[in-house]
């Protein structure tokens, strides 16, 4: 790692420094008079550069990727016969502890073939990494040369340098595309996998839900599993509860705080109101979590209680109730925003034809909003739906089928913590129903995310 | 004695001592103005001058500015509408208002008509309302080009329509006054046209008060014109005075294009 650090350091030295020489290189061809020059002195420093030193550096990256895999195949193949007569399930381990070995890190008293492997596996290495640094070097080297040369009065680097930036850019938008597109592919193919075992059916309509007491049968019954406790319906169905109680708690709380801020609230009340309003959202949903279990769940039980309802200790409403007041920032901040950008000419128009303030907002300011102020509530249930550590703190881990807000219920990411806390075998039913839980709570948020956008699309209105 | 009578009973809106300040910033100084009955007046001079803080000053819009404070008294009909005990919902719905941007609300055409008459409850069902709609739009010089799409956003009008579909929303609340302030400036010259006749129509039933810079359109629909410069009101009269025959140098040079 120390290696890579260097590296990234060293690059970042010699570009700095040839962007220097190329500026100055295109200042003294034309004696100072920038005037002459079709590009300017920067993009001279920054053409020299580029040319000079992405041909390495891609080759660095190449390297770094998968010069992991080919010291392993190479390993594998110098071993031969003593490699491949190792367990299976050892292989893995060896490599591992061959490779750390290599790095220098020891542990006990290495076998000889371990020690034979970490050689070969420094050896591969030393070789490789002086072979890249060697190329690289004659690519700084040629490229430098070349692209000086090309320094002259009428030479076009500006339009070269703009694609670098283009390009750049675009590597940058295909990152972020990539891992969202991996992170989804993963999801479905874990998923594929989870229905394997377990019928597609069984899942997405089954009404139990205790994946604990889940097994698979060995040698003989490997294929005997008991499938029908993987029926996600309860898990779901808390999730839903949970979310409804929380945004019927957010949604008016929030919309109402949020007219009064822009359209009722002194400049200086606005100004002190608006921060304290988001400090909430700054607040870790760790400490809603405790301040759910601790505060508000014994309060309503006390409170059940006086007035005749069993409120368990562990319930819907105390997590929702909890959940609502951490979205109140998403709806009263978001909504304020959009409630403020409807222009001022309405509030006019409408007060001028003798309504009050309250019929002018919600008559006209509010339907002039609507679009965003939907948008902020479908940003508050996607976060709803997703929150984890109020739901594991205050809501139970029994999944029960019930909507009754008083009593336990179990949410989906709630059951997600729960099947990954602990030992567990990445190829079990248990695991992989993780992906298939996620899965479907993303296929969930990207629905609803949809629809919002198509109720924008449709309401949106043209005011200016 | 008699004549006094008369006089009172012609003037709708009388304007004593107004000051106006933003703050700090004095914006109308002890302006004095009658305004009749049935008639229209113009409010002219250059930009800055206060003639549109006078015109919100008439049905308190003014009051929406935190910083802006009033004093003087206006009257409508006699009544001081600064008066405590006025209620200024009240008032706006008999004092109308147009603006220079038109501002139609982000609803249906029959909508935005329909909203006035709706707030003030001052229909009893469906049929009186759509007969209101439609005079209003009818008046408004608006009906035969809206009549089948009466559905449709007010926003999807043109500019000059749109202004027209502001003005129905005005006269549909049957105000006795009504204030428009630069009705035109954003509309092309045949969207001008028409407005300016409609003007000249809606003198019949209501009083009118317009703001506008320009001088041919105050001279075409106004029959009394007052001259504002930096906050003062520096001459008033009949329309055909104060233009052939102005007496003040400001607004002399103002008609002749020398200031403004």
């Amino acid at each position: 790692m120390i290696n890579v650090l260097t590296m990234i350091l060293l690059f970042i030295a010699l570009s700095f420094g040839i962007f220097l020489i190329g500026r100055y290189r295109a200042l003294k061809i034309c004696k100072g008079k920038i005037r002459l020059l079709h590009s300017k002195p920067v993009f001279h420093g920054s053409y020299l550069a580029i040319i000079s030193l992405v041909p390495a550096i891609i080759l660095s990256i190449i390297w770094l990727l998968v010069s992991h895999y080919l010291s392993q195949a190479y390993v594998i193949s110098m071993l031969g016969d003593s490699y491949n007569i190792l367990p299976k399930a050892e292989q893995a381990s060896f490599l591992r502890q061959a490779a750390a070995l290599a790095n220098g890190s020891s542990f006990g008293e290495p076998s000889d073939l371990l020690k034979l492997a970490s050689n070969y596996f420094s050896q591969f290495l030393t070789n490789g990494n002086m072979i890249v640094a060697a190329l690289s070097a004659i690519f700084i080297i040629g490229g430098f040369l070349f692209a000086f040369k090309n320094i002259t009065l009428k030479k076009r680097v500006r339009q070269f340098v703009e694609k670098a930036i283009l390009a750049l850019l675009i590597c940058a938008s295909i990152v972020a595309i990539i891992t969202t597109i991996g992170i989804v592919l993963s999801l479905i193919f874990e998923s594929l996998r989870f229905f394997e075992k377990v019928p597609f059916f069984d899942f997405l309509f089954g009404t139990n839900w205790s994946p604990q007491s889940a097994f698979e049968g060995a040698g003989d019954q490997a294929s005997a599993r008991n499938s029908e406790v993987f029926g996600a319906v309860p898990v779901f169905a808390g999730t839903l509860l949970i979310t409804l109680i929380a945004i019927s708690i957010a949604a008016p709380i929030g919309l109402m705080s949020a007219i009064y801020l822009s359209d009722y609230a002194s400049k200086n009340v606005r100004a002190i109101a608006k921060p304290l309003l988001e400090i909430l959202a700054g607040i870790p949903t760790v400490v809603y979590g405790f301040f759910a279990a601790l505060s508000v769940a014994p309060f309503l039980r006390g409170a059940g209680e006086n007035v005749g309802f069993t409120i368990s200790s562990e319930s819907a409403l105390a997590a929702g109730f909890v959940m609502g007041i951490m979205i109140i920032p998403f709806v009263s901040s978001l909504s304020d925003d959009v409630i403020n950008a409807v222009p001022q000419s309405l509030r006019d128009g409408s007060l001028a034809l003798g309504s009050t303030k309250s019929e002018t907002i919600i008559k006209v300011v509010l339907p002039a909003a609507l679009p965003g102020i939907v948008s902020a509530l479908m940003l508050a249930i996607s976060r709803a739906i997703g929150e984890t550590m109020i739901v594991v703190m205050a809501a139970g881990l029994a999944a029960k089928l019930t909507m009754n807000p008083f009593e336990a219920v179990t949410t989906v990411t709630v059951q997600i913590v729960t099947l990954l806390v602990g030992d567990q075998e990445f190829d079990s039913a248990k695991t992989l129903a993780v992906f298939a839980l996620g899965l479907v709570l993303f296929c969930v948020t990207l629905a609803l995310n949809i629809i919002a956008l198509g109720f924008i699309k449709k309401y949106r209105e043209q005011y200016d | 004695m008699k004549e006094d009578g008369k006089m009172s009973k012609k003037i709708k809106v009388k304007a004593q001592d107004v000051n106006v300040f933003y703050g700090e910033k004095q914006a109308l100084f002890d302006i004095d103005l009658d305004i009749e009955r049935n008639q229209v007046t113009s409010l002219i001079g250059p930009s800055g001058c206060g003639k549109s803080t006078f015109l919100r000053s008439m049905n308190r819009m003014n009051d929406t500015i935190d910083i802006c404070r009033f004093e003087g008294s206006i009257t409508l009909d006699g009544t001081d509408i600064y008066d405590k005990n006025i209620d200024v919902v009240e008032l706006r719905a008999r004092v109308g208002m147009v603006f220079q941007k038109p501002n139609p609300f982000p609803k249906s055409i029959y909508e935005n008509v329909a909203y006035g008459p709706k707030i003030h409850g001052m229909v009893n069902n469906k049929e009186d309302l759509d007969k209101t709609v439609i005079k209003s739009l009818k008046r408004a010089g608006l009906f035969n080009e809206v009549k089948d799409r009466l559905d449709e956003s007010g926003t999807s009008l043109s500019g000059g329509q749109q202004q027209r579909l502001c003005i129905a929303r005005a006269i549909a609340t049957r105000p006795e006054v009504l204030l428009m302030d630069e009705p035109c400036s954003a509309l092309d010259p045949i969207a001008t046209a028409i407005i300016e006749e409609l003007i000249d129509e809606l003198r019949q039933k209501f009083t009118i008060v317009i703001v506008t810079h320009s001088m041919q359109q105050a001279a075409r629909v106004s029959q009394k014109t007052a001259f504002f410069h930096l906050g003062k009101l520096i001459e008033e009269g009949a329309t055909d005075e104060i233009f052939t025959n102005p007496i003040n140098k400001k607004t002399q040079d103002y008609i002749m294009g020398r200031i403004g």
